[in-house]
């Protein structure tokens, strides 16, 4: 016989515990009384302040990054956009030309596999 | 409670104009089953009763966080739960409930509401001596003969777990028997 048949067999299951007469009946006006008043449904209205506050916070946000976005793709422009007076224009342009020369000429004659032989050959037809 | 009638409860629960009345109704329905689950485990009927209208007030206030996912009866019985570990556990804290040996036997010899005889007061006593996990599971299969799978989820414990316990009980119970037959 299993273990718990002998218990069933030797207490049974019937419920030792009385409760006062009309307990059932009293109770439930009881808890009803005893009932706090619901707000009207304080937490849908929680859910709309919130949802309206969220929603403030986002375009804040949105308005945010798009600023953020914008300075910091104009920020590195205005720092080589500085006003050049006229006595540094020449110098500027000459620099610029002089390192173009240097750096930029060779690398697309390179990229373009034109020897030197073609070139010095080009230069005295054209001239 | 059938399905469709706790189904409809649901539905009336949702609707601010009908909720007290299904309220009322669901209290009438469930405090019987409620009140035996949490007796067993404080023994007492004053204190009983108390723990079943602070589960009533608390199913109230917290009416709207149902979401119907689980049972209605379900998730009553968790709430008593664990209205009955908290005020076991104050209990405890504060020394008023004196679980050794004699003293569950002598609370329920003295108690007018306990009908039972030496054996069901030595059953009593043994279910007392049962850790707290072995015992819930103990009355709930025992006695209601509720399901493991409702069981698992008003005990968040696996089914596995749950058998693991009632087994253990059964066993320590009759052990239990066997040393004092």
């Amino acid at each position: 016989m299993k273990e718990e048949d002998i218990i069933r067999k030797k207490c049974g299951s019937k419920n030792p515990f009385l409760v006062p007469e009309g307990y059932f009946e009293n109770f439930t006006s009881k808890v009803m009384d005893a009932l706090p008043e619901l707000k009207t449904s304080p937490k849908t209205v929680n859910k709309e302040m919130g949802h309206a506050r969220w929603k403030r916070i986002a375009i804040f946000a949105a308005a945010a990054a798009i600023c953020g976005a914008m300075f910091m793709g104009i920020l590195p422009q205005l720092s080589t956009m500085q006003a050049p007076t006229p006595s540094t224009i020449q110098v500027s342009q000459t620099t610029e030309l002089n390192a173009i020369d240097e750096t930029y000429i060779e690398d697309a004659l390179d990229y373009a596999m034109v020897s030197n032989h073609e070139i010095v050959q080009y230069l005295s037809e054209a001239y | 409670m059938l399905i469709e009638e706790e189904d409809q409860i649901i539905q009336d629960l949702k609707q601010a104009e009908r909720r007290r009345k299904a309220f009322e109704h669901l209290v009438s329905q469930y405090s019987p089953q409620l009140y035996r689950q949490i007796r067993r485990m404080v023994y007492g009927h004053d204190d009983t009763n108390d723990i079943l209208q602070n589960t009533f007030i608390k199913a109230w206030t917290n009416i709207e966080s149902f979401r119907g996912d689980a049972r209605l009866s379900t998730w009553l019985y968790k709430i008593a739960l664990n209205e009955t570990l908290n005020f076991i556990h104050r209990e405890k804290e504060m020394n008023a409930i004196d679980t050794t040996d004699t003293s569950i036997a002598n609370r329920l010899m003295a108690d007018e509401y306990f009908d039972g005889d030496e054996t069901e007061l030595q059953l009593q006593h043994a279910i007392s001596l049962l850790p707290e996990k072995q015992r819930i599971v103990f009355q709930m299969k025992y006695y209601e003969e509720m399901r493991y799978e409702e069981m698992s989820k008003i005990l968040d414990t696996s089914i596995g777990a749950l058998k693991a316990s009632y087994h253990h009980a059964v066993k320590k119970i009759c052990e239990f028997f066997n040393n004092n037959d």
